[in-house]
């Protein structure tokens, strides 16, 4: 599961895909079942794709239709990549709930973020309920979301090997899905640097590993990117896809983000 | 007996079994059509098909060499003009099982035969006795000629290279091919209206591609739509990747070359309305030089070939999917 805050004030995806496609699973080619991994896959790929940065997309498209493309690419990513979006839409468009997202709240074993748990810390349990700076940011989160169920141990043990693997998503999601906030806390009007990436994240008390698992990024990417580490950073084409990622795990302004950061990279490469 | 060619166009068979026809096209010279088209011929008979290789190619006819026949005297030119039938104009080859046609059609007053005159040769070479499979080698361009052969053959084959200038020709040939065919269902329907609204409209309706057109029309009316969307989706080009490096050897951007190909089918359902899917992976194999020089079929000169090898995996699958498709029919 990719937890990002339903954030009521800038939801503003379309219901459906705008260009040809008929579902957000046929924008990004892949079947109903696709689990997040393969649909970042997708999402990353279908992007080179259509920008013609691969050359299976050369001359595939002229520039208007690359917005579009584009657009539609993004949305579908947004919506597939967000467990409840994802359930509600399923629901929308009539297929049967999946049993690897279980709605309303993940209790259940999620193979989402097992797979990629090699990239998650055994800190992570321990520490992120404990975060006082998540409890601050996540006020709403009792009254808003009465029926999810208290799934963080009250106490949790510092050895976390013992831990069960279920715990994390449940975890995580509560600890970041409140959605009351928005990105005002972070203007992000300037200069959007590693630095500033950085002390977003510590604000929001996450370490690299947490967002790493959060994300679904591999560390040594996270690293790069805040480090302005040029030669490390993601192939172009998939930094704006891992921006808009931190931008959601960080719950500030995705495009602002990830076009600053883009546009901060290509001044400071050249 | 009624057979429809994946791109839909019908044509009445008065023989009890209609042979299958399969076209290699790729939009672009140099890419493999011809090393493609004869071998896979090749391969055909050597699997018991009678078959017919035709060189439509109507510019740079060479198939005969990479067969090593002497070119034919009699050409489909004489068949589109009735002035020879096909056992005229069929050559025999050191193959059992393989006739070959050439093509040379320059002689053709206008450059085009009518549409009417293509479908007649289609069907002459379709029924005719013995006929099992018809494998045409296509030549570049997008002219009507070259689209309409790819368009009504049962299997269309498109060759592509992982190159840009390959793949930026498929691309332009691929969507020739959808509007020629899109006009030819536009005609068939009626739906010039419905058509030039969606097209007069494509900003407000946010046209941008072939497959936007198609949710255009659906929106403008759902019924129609539908159908249209149907009939378009019937053409279902095979993608045949063809002088793949692996990723070790230089693939592309460190990648199996084979993933263009996957792009490209996944860039042709998405935004080109066309249903295409991958065929296979012809590897870059030094035999190709050694047989075109000795001008024989790889079977005669590289038996083990890694590319021949592949050529037969090819033939396997289509064989095997004309065989069920025969089944169903
Ligand atoms: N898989 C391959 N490995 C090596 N050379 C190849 C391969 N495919 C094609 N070639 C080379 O490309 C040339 C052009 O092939 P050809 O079949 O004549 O192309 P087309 O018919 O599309 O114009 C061949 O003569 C051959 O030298
Ligand atoms: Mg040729």
């Amino acid at each position: 599961m990719t937890s990002s805050p339903p954030a009521p004030a800038r939801t503003a995806l379309p219901d459906h895909p705008r260009g040809g496609a008929a579902t957000w699973y046929d924008v990004l080619d892949v079947g109903p079942s696709a689990h997040v991994d393969e649909l970042r896959t997708a999402y990353e790929r279908s992007l080179a794709l259509v920008e013609g940065r691969t050359l299976g997309g050369y001359f595939l498209l002229d520039p208007l239709a690359i917005d579009g493309a584009r657009a539609d690419i993004e949305a579908a990513w947004a919506v597939l990549s967000d467990v409840e979006r994802r359930a509600s839409y399923d629901r929308a468009i009539g297929l049967p709930a999946s049993s690897l997202f279980p709605t309303p709240a993940p209790l259940a074993p999620s193979t989402a973020s097992t797979t990629t748990a090699t990239t998650a810390p055994s800190t992570i349990p321990a520490r992120l309920p404990q975060s006082p700076s998540l409890k601050f940011l996540a006020p709403v989160l009792d009254d808003s979301t009465p029926t999810t169920p208290p799934t963080t141990p009250p106490t949790t043990p510092p050895t976390t090997s013992t831990l069960p693997t279920t715990a994390r998503p449940s975890t995580l999601a509560m600890a970041t899905s409140p959605p009351a906030f928005e990105a005002g806390f972070f203007a992000l009007d300037g200069e959007v640097n590693g630095q500033v990436l950085k002390k977003l994240r510590e604000a929001r008390g996450l370490s690299l590993d947490e967002l790493a698992e959060l994300t679904k990024i591999r560390r040594p990417y996270l690293q790069a990117i805040e480090d302005q580490d040029l030669e490390n950073l993601p192939a172009r084409v998939y930094l704006r896809g891992f921006l808009t990622q931190i931008a959601r795990a960080l719950r500030v302004d995705r495009v602002r983000l990830a076009e600053g950061y883009v546009a901060f990279v290509a001044r400071f490469g050249s | 007996m009624i057979c429809q060619g994946t791109g839909g166009y019908t044509c009445v068979m008065s023989e009890k079994r209609a042979a299958r026809i399969i076209a290699v096209g790729g939009g672009k010279g140099g890419v493999g059509k011809t090393l493609v088209s004869t071998n896979l011929a090749v391969a055909m008979a050597v699997r018991g098909q009678r078959t017919l290789l035709v060189d439509a190619d109507l510019g740079g006819a060479n198939a005969h060499t990479i067969l090593g026949v002497p070119p034919p005297l009699a050409t489909l030119s004489d068949l589109v003009e009735r002035k020879a039938n096909l056992d005229d104009v069929a050559v025999n080859t050191p193959f059992a099982n393989l006739r070959f046609v050439s093509g040379a059609l320059d002689n053709i007053s206008a450059a085009n035969p009518k549409h009417s005159a293509k479908m007649r040769l289609l069907r002459q070479l379709g029924r005719a006795d013995g006929v099992d499979v018809v494998v045409l080698d296509l030549g570049a361009g997008t002219s009507f000629n070259t689209l309409d052969f790819f368009l009504i053959a049962h299997t269309s084959i498109l060759v592509v290279l992982p190159e840009p200038t390959s793949v930026e020709n498929a691309y332009r040939f691929l969507k020739a091919a959808f509007f020629r065919r899109l006009a030819a269902v536009e005609k068939a329907y009626g739906i010039a209206d419905i058509l030039e609204a969606a097209r007069s409209q494509r900003n407000e309706l946010g046209v941008h591609t072939p497959a936007d057109l198609l949710a255009a029309i659906e929106k403008k009316n759902p019924d129609v739509g539908r159908q249209v969307r149907a009939q378009m989706s019937r053409f279902e080009p095979c993608l045949l990747l063809n002088q793949a490096l692996p990723a070790a050897a230089g693939g592309t951007q460190g990648e199996d070359d084979g993933t263009v190909a996957r792009d490209m089918a996944s860039a042709c359902r998405r935004f080109l309305g066309v249903p295409a899917r991958v065929l296979g992976v012809l590897p870059e194999d030094e035999a190709v030089r050694r047989a075109v020089r000795a001008r024989k079929p790889l079977a005669a000169i590289a038996p083990d070939a890694p590319i021949k090898r592949a050529l037969d995996g090819v033939a396997d699958r289509l064989l095997a999917e004309l065989g069920a498709a025969e089944a169903a029919a």
